[in-house]
């Protein structure tokens, strides 16, 4: 994505990246060049997931160890080659994401943290539009990957019935573009 | 029989990624769940293969490591190119790979769509909030997906302040807008147009 954002310096009274900076493959000149499209003063906004919360109705943490348990079994990789998006993990602070943005040149800066809570269908949240589901899918094939979908989805409704609650955290954090 | 641990799963991982990508092709879904259960099935249990084992995942671990050294050497001097992404490692090449089928979420659009999005609006929304975008002010959307986050922000801006930018990381394409899309004037929430091959 980055660099070369195509608009001329200090375009933007606000630049906007929801869940967007953690795929940026330069993580400091991506965010360099939001800020050099933001006018003198402009709020850049961002969104980053948190670390997971610690809390007793988040199911997403179980079920994703036994999907773990039936990927082991049909054979899969537990992880990816590479990360889609490579500064996931490292944004999950508040410190580091502070910190990249201050390398940008924002200034004042906000991170609040959210939870938000979703209730997912078994099937649907086996659906494999993450990463790893992504890389899974591509390097099995059709076929392993139903054969690991039906096993996990049969595993996930003996435990939790037809859905599966996840709750995740997400930075939501803003900052000023410092005037000249 | 009991499943291959993570090391055993690691081990025949290295010297699949040392096949040729011809093989790897034909050996492709079930087949290759076979041949890791042959190679447990065989090669673990039996303890005269063990030596030869520790030799072949040697040579695995020496032949991977000494293609991805002459691979990131060519690296050096040209433009990355390698359409396997298997043989990328972010970690050593201090750099992304170059972005292949699956890297990209074009390759679960429709899924993505359907399941994902709707569950980020609450994101979206609390974003939009907390940049407080004056009325008369103009914002860009960066990485703008199926645009959600930029048809919440027109509702606060309105559409013609709003600038959507994204690339399709499977095409190559960037997607820009100046104004706003048609699909964002109006009032109307972000439609299928920009929806597929963006960010």
């Amino acid at each position: 994505m980055a660099p070369g954002l195509p608009f001329p310096d200090a375009s933007f009274d606000a630049v906007v990246a929801n869940l967007a900076i953690s795929h940026l493959p330069d993580l400091d000149k991506g965010l360099a060049d939001m800020v050099r499209v933001l006018r003198a003063g402009g709020r850049l906004g961002v969104t980053a997931w948190a670390p997971d919360p610690a809390d007793p109705e988040d199911q997403g943490a179980e079920a994703d160890d036994i999907i773990a348990c039936v990927r082991s079994s049909c054979g899969l990789p537990a992880r990816a080659p590479v990360l889609g998006a490579p500064w996931e993990d490292q944004l999950r602070s508040r410190t580091e994401l502070r910190d990249a943005l201050t390398r940008a040149g924002v200034v004042g800066i906000d991170a609040q943290l959210h939870a938000y809570r979703r209730t997912f269908l078994i099937e649907d949240y086996l659906c494999g539009w993450g990463g790893l589901g992504r890389y899974l899918r591509w390097r099995a094939g059709d076929q392993p990957w139903r054969e690991f979908t039906d096993q996990a989805a049969a595993s996930l409704r003996d435990r939790f019935g037809t859905t599966v609650t996840s709750i995740k955290q997400a930075w939501v954090a803003t900052g000023l573009k410092s005037l000249p | 029989m009991d499943h291959p641990s993570d090391d055993e799963l690691e081990h025949v991982s290295m010297a699949w990624r040392t096949t040729s990508r011809h093989t790897r092709h034909q050996l492709s879904g079930v087949r290759r769940r076979n041949v890791l259960r042959t190679f447990r099935t065989v090669a673990h249990p039996v303890r005269a293969f063990n030596g030869a084992l520790r030799w072949a995942n040697e040579w695995a671990r020496w032949s991977f490591n000494s293609s991805r050294r002459n691979w990131l050497t060519s690296m050096q001097i040209s433009t990355p190119q390698s359409t396997d992404a298997d043989e990328c490692d972010h970690r050593v090449m201090k750099r992304p790979c170059p972005p292949v089928g699956w890297l990209s979420y074009d390759s679960v659009a429709e899924t993505y769509e359907r399941v994902a999005v709707h569950g980020f609006e609450p994101m979206a929304l609390d974003l939009v909030a907390a940049v407080a975008i004056s009325k008369a002010g103009s914002v860009l959307d960066v990485g703008t997906g199926t645009g959600l986050t930029a048809g919440l922000a027109s509702a606060a801006v309105g559409s013609h302040g709003v600038v959507i930018w994204g690339r399709s990381v499977d095409s190559n394409v960037e997607s820009c807008s100046c104004p706003a899309p048609d699909y964002l004037r109006g009032g109307h929430g972000p439609g299928p147009a920009v929806s597929r091959r963006q960010l």
